[in-house]
C-alpha cells in the first residue's frame, strides 16, 4: 500500500513546482505523470520567458508578477535560460497609437525601454523587412522549457520528491467528502494500484477538468490550442515580438540555431496537438511582415500545445482571458483535501507554486517558510568539473551537455567517459550528444522509451529529425540491459513517428528532402515494419 | 554549337546506366552531373519489386510484372523492358568482372544490420542469401570500433524474424589507433583495412575460432571500395564459408562500388561525365530542347544533345522542388499537381502506408516524354527517366533501383529500338 | 558571413558524402572530416579556442568535399572560417604554410634582382638533401617549381601583339608570374593565333587561395576586394577574362563570393574562362584555327580536382581532341594527393603520398610517357612519383599550331 502526504497529478511545470516546493517544505509527495514529464504545454511553447512587455498595456499586474518572477528564475535557473533582448518591431500595420499606450505602460511597470530607428535595428538584425517603422529594445530571455522541467524535478527528488511517469490516476476515493487517496495504473507494467494521501492536488493543465470529474467535481476549462513552427536557422539574435496588441503569429523565439515562430489560438481539446496546413500558412504570411524572407528559411518541424485556460465564472475565451491562474479548494464543491490549479503561464510556475503549497501546507499545519526563490535548482559545475569535461568530451561547446546535465548529471556522464572511452562517441551529430549521456539518460528510472530520451537529451531533435541518430543510439544501448528496448522496431516506429508527426504539416523544401532520405534508410535498406514474406 | 548524340542530366543510377547503354550502342554520349549520386547511399542492390501496390508481400515479381497498373511505371512500359534491363546490367556487371546474380521470378530476402529482412532482385555476389535457407548456423559479425552495427540489436529482431537457428557472434578488434576525439569509425574504414593485406590477415585469423564449417556470415558492407570479389574470393577460400553483408545505413560501401563501376564502364567507352553541372533551365524552341543551361558559381554554361534524358531524380536528387502546395520540375518548369492541403500530402504511418508524395512526380506519355499540366509535351527530344516519374512509391514498394535500370532501358528502347 | 553560413546548414541532410569522398579522411582516422567540421560541426557547436591545432590543420582545401556534396554546400569554406577563427586567437606556426601563402611576396623579391633566381633554386635544391627544407618548413621529399629568371609581366611587355578580334585580360597569377612565365607565353602565342588580344594588369594581386588555406582570412578578403574591383572594370571596357590555373579560377569563383559577399552576383563573373574552355568556346561557334601539326605522341590526361570543380567537364582533352592524332588516356578520378601544395609541409608530406597513390598507379597504368593536366602543383607531384612528363595542355596546343 502506497501512502504519502501529498499527490499531485500532473508531469508539468506546475505539478513539478508544486512538488519542489512541498518537498523543500519537508512534506512527502508524489507527482504522477500519465506520460513522459512535460509532454503536455509545459514543453510546447515558444521557450520565452515573459519580461513583462507583452503584458505591460493590458495586464500591469501579469507584467509586474512577470519581472519579479524573471529575475528569480534567473538566478535559481541559470542554466535553463538565456538572456536575450528583446525587440518590439512596429511595422506599418501595427497602429501607432499601441506604441504611444506601450511605452507608456512599460515606464509604469518599470521595464527599461530604448527607442531604435528602422535603420539601428535592420543593422541589428539583417534579416528584417526593410518595410519596419520602428523598433524598441528590451530586456528579455529564452528558456529551454524541458531543462527547466527535468532541473525542477531533481531538484524535487533531492528533496525526497517522488515521481511516478507512466502512471495514470483512473480514480479519486473520495470518503466522507473528503479525498483519502486515487487509484491509479501502471501504463508501462499494465498494474493497477492506490495510493493514499492526504491531500491531493489536480494540476493538470488542459485536463484539469476531465481529472477532478473522476471525484464528481466539475471544472470548467477552455483549453486554447496554440501552434508553433520551429525554423531550423537562427533567424534573429533578439526576440522578436510584433509592436501591437496581442494576436497570432507575432513572436520570434531563437534557441541556439533553430528560431520559433509562434503562435495561433484555436477552441480544442486538450488532447489535441496537431497543426493544420491552414495554420502554418496564417503564420506565414503574417511572419512575413517581419522577415519579408520567411518562405527562404528552412522550416523544421511544428508542434501544439494546449492553454490551460480556466473557463469558470468569467468565460473568458483564448486570448484576452487573464493570464493569472486560479486555485480552486474543492471544499466549496463538497470534496475537502482536494484542490485543483488551473491557468497561469510557464514563467511564473514557481510564483503559483508558492501560492498553492502556502494555502495547502497551511491546511496540513506545516508552517515552514517557501524557500524555492533562494536555492538553485541543480548545484552549478565547478571549474574543475568544467575542465575535466573538456578534455573528456569531445570538441564540440562543453557548454551545451553541460546545462542539460547540471553537476551530478555530468559527474555521472564523466564518470562513463573515463570508465569506458567509447562512450565518448558522439551519437546524435546534429546535437552533439555522446552515447554517455545517452546510456545515462536512457538507465534512469523515468526512461521507458527512446522519445523520453529524446526529452532529456536532445537527441533526434536537431536537423535531421532522427535520420541517423535514432537507429544508432538503438546500437549504442544495445549493449544495456533495459527493459524496453526489446522490441526495438517498435521502439524505432515509434520515435519515428513521433518526429513524423510535426514535419507533415510542413513537409516541403529541404524537410520533405530529408523525410524522403529518412524513408529510404528506415523503409527501403532496413524494411521497417514491413509484411513479413 | 556541338551537339552531343545524348545528353544525360543527372548521373544518379537512371542517368548512369543510361549512358552505359547508350555507349555500348556506340552512340555519343555526356552526362551533367552535380553532386554525388545516390547509389553511393544505398547498397547497391537492384529492387525490382518487393510489396505489391497495395502492400501484399511479392513472391514472384515477373508476374506481378504483367497485373501492375498503368499509371505506375513498370505498366507503362511493359515487363518487356524490365527483362531487357535486367539483361543488360547483368552483361555489364560481368564484363566489368564483379557479376550480379539474381532472377525476375522470385525475389531474394536480404539481411538487414536491423535483424529484418528487405525483398530484392539483383546483388552481388557477397551477398549469397540462398545460402540462409541451406545452413542452420549463422555467425554475426561485428567491429568493436564501428557504431553502426551491434549483434546485440540485430540478434533480437534476428531471432525473432528468422527463427529455428543456431546464432553465433563475434566481435572482431580493430587495430586502430585509439581516437579521443576524433572521427569515429565507419565501414569505409573497416574496407580499407581489409584490401591490405595485413587487414585481410588479421580479419581472417579472428575470425577462425568463431567459424564452422557452412556457417553463414552475416556481416555489416565491409568487404572493399571496390567492384571486385578479391577479399571475397581470398576469404572463402580459407573459411569455406558464404558471407553476406547486410543492408545498411549509409555510408555503405556496396552502393559506392557500383557507382565506380558503372562510371568506369562509361568513361571506359567514351562517354564523358561533366562534374559540378547544376541544370538550372533549358531552352525549348519549336517543340524541341535546343539546349540545356548549366551554372556554377554564377557562370552559365549550355549544352546540347540531339535526345536528351531527364535523370535529375525526384525529391530526393533535386529533380522535384517542393514548396508550400506546389511541386515542379525546375529545369522545364513542370507544374504537378499535388495537394492544396499540404497534410494531403502524407499518411499518418511513415513506413507503412504509400505515400502520395512519393507518388507524385512528371507524367509522360507512353514514350516517356513529360507532359505539362494542360497535356501538352514539353519536348518532343526529351524523355525522363528514373525518379522523377510519377505513379510509384520506392519506399513502400522496393522498387527503385529496378524502376530506374527499367525505365532508362526503355527510355533508349524506344529511341533507338530494342537490343 | 553567419547568415552564409546558416543557410549552408540548413540543405545538409547528413548524407556523409562529403567524409567518404574527402582524401584526408580517407588516409588518416585522425580528420574528424569535412562533415563534422562544416556543416555539422560548424557553427555554433565548434570550439574553436578549445580545439587542437593539429585537427584544425587537417583539411587541404582540395574541394573533394564541395565536389560532391549533392546540397551545393561550399563545405570547404565552412572549414576555412573555422580555421580563420582559430588562427585569429592563435599564432599560425606551420612555417611551410606562411611561406607558400605568401608566394606572392617571396616571388617578387626572388625575381627583382637579376640573379637572386639562382641563389633560392639552389637552394631549393640542396634543400632536398639537407635540412634545408626545414627553413621553408617543407619536407625533404617534396618537390616545388623553381624561381623564374624573369618575371612574366616583364617577358610580356616584350611581346608585340597585333589587335585581335577577341580580347581577354589574362590574371596570371603566382606561379605563371614568379615561377613558370612560360606558361603566360604559350598563352599569349596561342591567342594570337586566334585572333585574340591578351591584355594584362600589373596591379592584379595574388588571388588569395592559399592564404584563405592558411587561415589568413582577412588578406584573403582584401585581395579579393582588390582584384573584383579591377576585374569588373576590365569587364566594363569590353574584356573577357582568362586564367590557366583552376586554382585561380575556381578561387575568384568561388571564394569571393563567400569573402566578399556584396560580389556574389558581380559582372565578372560572366565573364570569367579557364583558358583551355575560352578557346573550347571559339570551337563550339567554329572559330578557332585548325592549323595544326599531327600530334605522334599518345598522353594521359589527369584532371585536377579544381579544374573538376569548374564544371566545364574535360575541356581540355575536347580541346586538344581538334587536333589530328591526339590521343589521351583520362584519369578523372581520385586526388594527387599535392592539394596546391599544402601536402608538402614536413609532417603530413605522408598525407600527400598516401592520398595520391591510385592515382599515381593509374597514371603508370595507362603506359604513356607524357602527361597533361592544367594545375602546376599537381604537375609536380605527378612528375615526381610517376616518372611522365606532365605538361599544361596549352603548352601542347602551343607546339601543334608550331609557334
Amino acid at each position: 500500500m502506497t501512502e504519502t502526504t501529498v499527490v499531485v497529478i500532473g508531469g508539468g511545470v506546475t505539478g513539478l513546482g508544486i512538488l519542489r516546493d512541498l518537498s523543500m517544505r519537508g512534506v512527502p509527495a508524489i507527482l504522477l505523470e500519465a506520460k513522459d514529464l512535460g509532454a503536455g504545454t509545459s514543453s510546447r511553447f515558444h521557450g520565452l520567458l515573459h519580461s513583462g512587455g507583452r503584458y505591460a498595456v493590458k495586464d500591469k499586474e501579469a507584467a509586474k508578477e512577470c519581472i519579479a518572477e524573471n529575475s528569480i528564475l534567473r538566478r535559481i535557473a541559470p542554466y535553463c535560460i538565456e538572456a536575450k533582448e528583446s525587440m518590439f518591431i512596429r511595422t506599418p500595420e501595427d497602429p501607432e497609437i499601441y506604441e504611444k499606450e506601450w511605452l507608456e505602460a512599460c515606464a509604469e511597470c518599470g521595464i527599461d525601454t530604448q527607442s531604435l530607428t528602422r535603420d539601428e535595428a535592420i543593422h541589428l538584425e539583417p534579416n528584417l523587412n526593410h518595410d519596419i517603422v520602428v523598433a524598441y529594445k528590451c530586456p528579455g530571455a529564452a528558456i529551454d522549457g524541458f531543462r527547466l522541467l527535468w532541473q525542477t524535478a531533481a531538484s524535487a527528488q533531492h528533496y525526497g520528491g517522488i515521481i511516478k511517469t507512466y502512471t495514470e490516476v483512473i480514480g479519486i476515493d473520495v470518503q466522507a467528502g473528503a479525498v483519502s487517496g486515487v487509484r491509479v495504473r501502471d501504463n508501462i507494467m499494465g498494474l493497477e494500484y492506490d495510493i493514499k494521501c492526504d491531500y491531493l492536488i489536480n494540476a493538470t493543465g488542459p485536463f484539469t477538468g476531465r481529472v477532478s470529474s473522476l471525484a464528481g467535481v466539475e471544472v470548467k476549462m477552455k483549453p486554447s490550442k496554440g501552434s508553433m513552427i520551429v525554423f531550423n536557422h537562427r533567424l534573429c539574435s533578439h526576440i522578436l515580438h510584433r509592436l501591437h496588441s496581442s494576436a497570432d503569429a507575432d513572436i520570434f523565439v531563437p534557441h541556439g540555431s533553430a528560431t520559433i515562430l509562434g503562435t495561433t489560438s484555436l477552441d480544442s481539446e486538450p488532447e489535441d496537438i496537431s497543426t493544420s496546413f491552414d495554420e502554418v500558412k496564417q503564420m506565414l504570411e503574417i511572419g512575413k511582415l517581419t522577415f519579408s524572407n520567411i518562405y527562404k528559411y528552412r522550416i523544421l518541424r511544428v508542434f501544439a500545445g494546449t492553454r490551460p485556460l480556466y473557463g469558470g465564472k468569467e468565460e473568458a475565451q483564448g486570448r484576452n482571458a487573464s493570464r493569472g491562474f486560479v486555485a480552486l479548494d474543492h471544499a466549496r464543491d463538497g470534496v475537502k483535501n482536494f484542490m485543483s490549479v488551473c491557468g497561469g503561464k510557464f514563467t511564473t510556475y514557481r510564483l503559483m507554486a508558492e501560492k498553492v503549497c502556502d494555502i495547502v501546507c497551511k491546511q496540513l499545519g506545516n508552517e515552514i517558510a517557501c524557500r524555492t526563490a533562494e536555492e538553485p535548482l541543480v548545484e552549478a559545475v565547478p571549474k574543475e568539473m568544467l575542465q575535466r569535461a573538456k578534455t573528456l568530451f569531445p570538441n564540440y561547446k562543453v557548454e551545451l551537455a553541460v546545462a542539460r546535465l547540471g553537476k551530478n548529471g555530468l559527474e555521472h556522464v564523466l564518470e562513463r567517459m573515463e570508465q569506458n572511452p567509447a562512450e565518448k562517441e558522439v551519437i546524435c551529430e546534429c546535437e552533439n550528444v555522446t552515447q554517455a549521456e545517452i546510456q545515462e539518460v536512457a538507465q534512469a528510472e523515468t526512461t521507458h522509451n527512446l522519445n523520453d530520451v529524446r526529452r532529456r537529451t536532445r537527441l533526434g531533435m536537431g536537423t535531421c529529425q532522427g535520420t541517423f541518430c535514432t537507429y544508432r543510439s538503438m546500437v549504442a544501448l544495445s549493449k544495456t540491459e533495459l527493459p524496453w528496448q526489446n522490441d526495438t522496431e517498435a521502439v524505432l516506429e515509434d520515435f519515428l513517428a513521433n518526429r513524423w508527426y510535426g514535419i507533415r504539416p510542413v513537409l516541403w523544401g529541404n524537410m520533405l528532402h530529408d523525410i524522403e532520405f529518412m524513408r529510404a534508410i528506415y523503409g527501403s535498406a532496413l524494411n521497417l515494419g514491413g509484411k513479413k514474406p | 554549337m556541338k551537339k552531343t548524340e545524348l545528353l544525360i542530366i543527372g548521373a544518379g543510377l537512371a542517368g548512369l546506366f543510361a549512358a552505359c547503354l547508350a555507349a555500348r550502342r556506340g552512340r555519343k554520349v555526356q552526362v551533367l552531373s552535380y553532386g554525388a549520386s545516390a547509389i553511393t547511399l544505398g547498397s547497391g542492390i537492384i529492387d525490382c519489386l518487393g510489396y505489391s501496390e497495395i502492400g501484399e508481400v511479392v513472391k514472384n515479381p515477373w508476374q506481378e510484372l504483367h497485373f501492375i497498373s498503368s499509371s505506375h511505371p513498370y505498366g507503362k512500359i511493359g515487363p518487356e523492358m524490365v527483362r531487357g534491363a535486367w539483361k543488360e546490367f547483368l552483361q555489364i556487371t560481368k564484363e566489368m568482372q564483379y557479376p550480379y546474380f539474381g532472377n525476375l521470378e522470385r525475389n531474394y530476402w536480404l539481411p538487414t544490420v536491423l535483424g529484418t529482412f528487405k525483398p530484392t532482385n539483383l546483388l552481388p555476389y557477397t551477398m549469397q542469401v540462398d545460402a540462409i535457407d541451406k545452413n542452420d548456423d549463422i555467425l554475426l559479425v561485428e567491429f568493436d570500433l564501428l557504431k553502426d552495427f551491434s549483434t546485440t540489436l540485430a540478434l533480437r529482431n534476428f531471432q525473432r524474424n528468422l527463427p529455428g537457428k543456431n546464432w553465433h557472434t563475434c566481435t572482431i578488434k580493430l587495430p586502430f589507433d585509439k581516437l579521443p576525439a576524433y572521427r569515429d569509425i565507419n565501414v569505409l574504414d573497416i574496407a580499407r583495412w581489409l584490401e591490405t593485406e595485413e587487414g585481410r590477415n588479421n580479419f581472417l585469423e579472428q575470425l577462425r575460432s568463431h567459424v564452422r564449417k557452412n556457417m553463414v556470415i552475416f556481416l555489416p558492407p565491409v568487404l572493399g571500395l571496390e567492384p571486385d570479389y578479391n577479399i571475397l574470393t581470398f576469404l572463402q577460400r580459407r573459411l569455406k564459408c558464404p558471407f553476406i553483408e547486410l543492408s545498411a545505413l549509409n555510408p555503405a560501401v556496396t552502393g559506392m562500388r557500383l557507382d565506380k563501376l558503372l562510371r568506369r564502364y562509361a568513361q571506359h567507352l567514351g562517354v564523358e561525365i561533366v562534374n559540378k553541372a547544376k541544370v538550372i533551365g533549358a531552352d525549348v524552341v519549336g517543340g524541341l530542347c535546343r539546349a540545356v543551361r548549366t551554372s556554377n558559381y554564377a557562370q552559365e554554361r549550355t549544352f546540347a544533345g540531339n535526345e536528351i534524358l531527364l535523370a535529375t531524380g525526384g525529391i530526393y536528387g533535386k529533380g522535384l522542388v517542393a514548396g508550400p502546395a506546389s511541386l515542379k520540375e525546375p529545369i522545364f518548369g513542370i507544374d504537378i499537381p499535388v495537394g492544396a492541403d499540404q497534410l494531403a500530402w502524407s499518411k499518418e504511418a511513415l513506413l507503412t502506408e504509400r505515400q502520395p508524395f512519393a507518388l507524385y512526380g512528371i507524367k509522360t506519355d507512353d514514350n516517356l516524354r513529360p507532359l505539362r499540366e494542360n497535356g501538352e509535351l514539353v519536348a518532343s527530344n526529351l524523355r525522363v527517366i528514373g525518379r522523377g516519374l510519377a505513379g510509384y512509391d520506392f519506399c513502400f514498394e522496393k522498387s527503385g533501383n529496378g524502376v530506374a535500370l527499367s525505365t532508362a532501358y526503355a527510355a533508349l528502347a524506344n529511341l533507338w529500338g530494342g537490343e | 558571413m553567419a547568415d552564409r553560413k546558416e543557410l549552408d546548414l540548413a540543405a545538409c541532410v547528413n548524407c556523409t558524402v562529403c567524409t567518404l569522398a574527402c582524401p584526408t579522411a580517407s588516409v588518416t582516422y585522425k580528420y574528424r572530416g569535412p562533415k563534422l567540421q562544416g556543416p555539422r560541426g560548424g557553427y555554433p557547436q565548434l570550439d574553436v579556442a578549445n580545439i587542437g591545432e593539429e585537427e584544425i590543420d587537417y583539411c587541404s582545401n582540395c574541394k573533394n568535399c564541395d565536389l560532391v556534396c549533392p546540397a551545393g554546400i561550399d563545405i570547404s569554406l565552412i572549414n576555412m572560417a573555422w580555421r580563420a577563427e582559430y588562427y585569429s586567437i592563435h599564432r599560425q606556426r606551420n612555417r611551410w604554410m606562411r611561406f607558400w601563402s605568401h608566394d606572392e611576396w617571396w616571388g617578387r623579391l626572388f625575381t627583382c634582382f637579376p640573379y637572386t633566381y639562382i641563389l633560392v633554386n639552389l637552394l631549393l635544391y640542396l634543400s632536398r638533401y639537407t635540412c634545408l627544407a626545414s627553413l621553408f618548413g617543407l619536407n625533404k621529399k617534396a618537390r616545388l617549381p623553381a624561381y623564374a629568371e624573369e618575371r612574366f609581366l616583364t617577358s610580356f611587355r616584350k611581346i608585340k601583339q597585333h589587335r585581335g578580334r577577341y580580347k581577354v585580360v589574362f590574371f596570371a597569377g603566382c606561379n605563371v608570374n614568379y615561377h613558370q612565365p612560360q606558361l603566360g607565353i604559350d598563352l599569349v602565342k596561342v591567342y594570337q593565333h586566334n585572333d585574340i588580344e591578351v591584355a594584362t594588369d600589373r596591379n592584379f594581386c595574388c588571388c588569395g587561395a592559399k592564404l584563405l588555406t592558411a587561415g589568413d582570412w582577412d588578406k584573403a578578403k582584401k585581395n579579393a576586394a582588390h582584384n573584383i574591383e579591377l576585374l569588373n572594370a576590365w569587364v566594363k571596357a569590353g574584356y573577357d577574362i582568362v586564367s590557366l590555373c583552376p586554382q585561380c579560377t575556381l578561387t575568384l569563383k568561388q571564394e569571393y563570393r563567400k569573402l566578399v559577399p556584396e560580389a556574389q552576383d558581380d559582372i565578372y563573373l560572366a565573364h570569367l574562362y579557364d583558358a583551355m574552355e575560352y578557346l573550347w568556346q571559339l570551337v563550339l561557334n567554329g572559330k578557332l584555327r585548325h592549323d595544326f601539326r599531327k600530334i605522334g605522341t599518345p598522353y594521359v590526361y589527369y584532371a585536377p580536382c579544381k579544374e573538376k570543380m569548374l564544371g566545364n567537364g574535360t575541356t581540355s582533352v575536347n580541346l586538344l581532341s581538334e587536333i589530328p592524332g591526339f590521343k589521351a588516356k583520362i584519369v578523372a578520378d581520385g586526388c594527387c594527393g599535392s592539394a596546391c601544395g599544402y601536402n608538402l609541409e614536413k609532417n603530413r608530406y605522408h598525407l600527400a603520398e598516401a592520398i595520391g597513390k591510385n592515382v599515381f598507379q593509374a597514371v603508370k597504368n595507362s603506359g604513356r610517357e607524357k602527361g597533361l593536366t592544367e594545375c602546376q602543383m599537381c604537375r609536380f607531384q605527378l612528375q615526381q612519383h610517376t616518372k611522365v612528363k606532365f605538361i599544361h595542355p596549352l603548352t601542347l596546343l602551343r607546339h601543334a599550331y608550331k609557334l
